[in-house]
């Protein structure tokens, strides 16, 4: 029996070596002092952070994708709840067609979505390639990601709560903004998350979309190509690291503080 | 009712694709009243209560409250708060927030609220708690602040889903007498929907037995009780007994019916209109009288069982031609030696008056 638990942990940590290990030598080289990476290490030092910060077209990379993450998740939520309150609220006739075709972005390859949203872009709308054609792009992942958290933490709460609003004189809207949307918010936080990183990630469709302006994933793909600048890359994918650990952990820690004494209290 | 009722509802029906929740129900109820809706889940009820609050429209027919057309006013337009199953108090706001929910809708500023609330939770006696949270509610608890939040909008109608399912047998039996209590206090017209007797009968004015979307009988609890019209309003108001028949005829008010192998057995009749068929005589369990000598006019009949019950006996006996179990209630007096004991053989008999002759 012991035996069989000792196994049973060994095969767990041997599975999140190789999980994170190759995320955890990033960090690694990134403060290792030596243009390339390799071992041995050199020893320390955080002059490709230095480097990192100097580089501005990197700098700029950074600064698009972050505001397009933000953009991004704030538009797809706002387009998502009303989808999400009409699909689990009322009877809406094709709900389950409908359903279903909002998640086709989830499952068909994003190779394809990228292709196809470049050829609508360029030859049927004749936009030209910039950050708001990536924005569209991402918009149509994240959409149903958002729908789907939305929807199930709107279905986790009783219908009569809502009700009682509208019986207690609230109108449509004051229910929405004093019962619905508070009790919503841990699923319109974690979904907000959800979308920034999902956008903050992107390459494909940004790598097809994009016109001069490069978001970060698009940009440090382009910088492959020069040795001496992967340390400076390195660095700000540890900072990226670190940083999407905290985002990830945050929207766990909210969407189950938001879960757990309702579902007490009911 | 000698004044206008309070609400007047019209040749309601309700259906929901197919299903027909509602058929053409028509009734009025009075100016502070406590009426029941009372009926087993699924006779239509509940949905009768949403659409008396707005949640819920008729298919078709008229709805009226206080004299005012509702058809097509919504929940936060009706002059009816209601207190719902679950209580649906909001978990993300205090008590005192709860109660004060509705306020703003009526143009009360927040100082003037603050009283309100305080007086309102004094009422259902939850003074102290406006602090609370949610979640930090027992059920009890939460009913109070249920109704608090209706009651504290002055509606002209209270409506109440269930309101005490949810409790348990003791505290339920306590919030029974509060509730009638502060209805005769604050009189308001409450419409209490419940699928329990006993709760309908203690606490209504009047009530209406519903059963598979349509109302059987509207009457006081003391006639619904003693006099049910039909079979199926007896069935419900359990333990009474039935023996289904033959009405064979009828002189001065009282019937006899044929019971088959238990013979003739008569009762009182309801007015006119009964004519020879198939009819079911209905008698108490308390109104049976229980003979201990073989031999004396009445059912001869085995004891089977018995159970105490305090201050009642209940026996249930086998009528000897036919088999029929019969339920008797007799008081507990005197000497335990004296009551009949399993097994015995004794005699059942009933004033024909006790007994009421019903159609299906």
């Amino acid at each position: 029996m012991t035996r069989r638990i000792d196994g049973l942990f060994w095969y767990a940590v041997l599975f999140v070596l190789f999980l994170y290990g190759p995320m955890m030598l990033m960090p690694l080289f990134s403060v290792n002092d030596s243009n390339f990476a390799t071992f041995p290490l050199q020893g320390f030092t955080t002059r490709h952070y230095a480097a990192m910060a100097a580089n501005d077209s990197m700098m700029a990379a950074l600064r698009n994708s972050l505001v397009l993450g933000l953009g991004v998740a704030v538009v797809a939520n706002v387009l998502a709840l009303p989808a999400a309150l009409a699909l689990t609220r009322y009877r809406v006739p094709g709900s389950g067609p409908i359903l279903a075709f909002m998640m086709l972005p989830l499952v068909v390859p994003s190779i394809v979505l990228g292709v196809a949203l470049l050829v609508i872009a360029i030859r049927v709308f004749s936009i030209p390639l910039s950050l708001w054609t990536v924005a569209a792009g991402h918009l149509v992942i994240c959409i149903p990601f958002a729908v789907t958290v939305l929807m199930s933490r709107l279905e986790g709460f009783d219908p009569s709560l809502e009700e009682a609003s509208g019986d207690l004189g609230a109108s449509g809207i004051s229910t929405f903004l004093r019962v619905t949307l508070p009790l919503a918010m841990p699923g319109v936080i974690s979904s907000l998350l959800l979308c920034f990183i999902i956008s903050f990630d992107e390459f494909v469709i940004s790598f097809f979309l994009t016109g001069t302006q490069n978001t970060l994933p698009v940009f440090l793909f382009s910088q492959l190509r020069f040795p001496n600048r992967l340390p400076g890359t390195l660095a700000l994918g540890s900072l990226i690291l670190v940083g999407s650990a905290i985002l990830v952990i945050l929207a766990e820690v909210i969407r189950r503080r938001g879960v757990k004494p309702e579902g007490g209290a009911l | 009712m000698t004044q206008d009722p309070m609400i007047a509802i019209g040749q309601v029906t309700k259906r929901f694709g197919s299903v027909t929740a509602l058929e053409e129900v028509s009734f009025d109820i009075g100016k502070g009243e406590f009426f029941s809706l009372l009926g087993p889940s699924g006779c239509g009820k509940t949905t009768l209560l949403r659409i008396l609050a707005g949640i819920e429209s008729p298919t078709t027919g008229t709805l009226r409250i206080d004299g005012e057309d509702m058809v097509g006013i919504p929940p936060n337009r009706r002059p009816t708060n209601m207190v719902f199953q679950s209580y649906a108090i909001f978990p993300h706001l205090n008590v005192a927030e709860n109660v004060g929910y509705g306020l703003r809708y009526k143009g009360i500023k927040r100082a003037e609220a603050q009283g309100l609330i305080a007086s309102s939770l004094d009422m259902v006696q939850l003074s102290g708690f406006g602090d609370r949270q949610a979640n930090q509610l027992s059920g009890g608890q939460r009913q109070r602040v249920a109704l608090a939040r209706a009651l504290i909008l002055k509606p002209k109608v209270l409506l109440l889903d269930e309101p005490l399912s949810a409790l348990d047998k003791r505290l339920r039996e306590e919030m029974q007498f509060e509730l009638r209590e502060l209805q005769r206090r604050v009189g308001i017209t409450f419409v209490f929907v419940t699928h329990d007797q006993e709760e309908a009968l203690t606490l209504s004015d009047r009530i209406a037995v519903m059963s598979g979307g349509r109302v059987l009988q509207i009457d006081t609890p003391e006639t619904l009780y003693d006099r049910p019209a039909s079979r199926r309003v007896a069935k419900f108001f359990g333990g009474m007994n039935l023996f289904p028949g033959r009405l064979l005829r009828v002189e001065g008010g009282i019937g006899v019916l044929d019971a088959g192998t238990i013979g003739p057995l008569s009762g009182a009749v309801d007015g006119p209109g009964m004519g020879d068929g198939p009819a079911t005589l209905a008698i108490r369990p308390e109104r049976i009288r229980m003979a201990a000598e073989v031999g004396s006019p009445g059912l001869a009949a085995q004891i089977t069982a018995i159970s105490f019950l305090g201050d009642r006996r209940q026996y249930v006996a086998r009528i000897e031609p036919g088999g029929q179990s019969v339920t008797i209630v007799t008081p507990v007096t005197g000497d335990p030696a004296a009551a009949p004991s399993q097994g015995d053989r004794v005699s059942l008999s009933w004033a024909a008056s006790d007994a009421r002759i019903l159609s299906d």
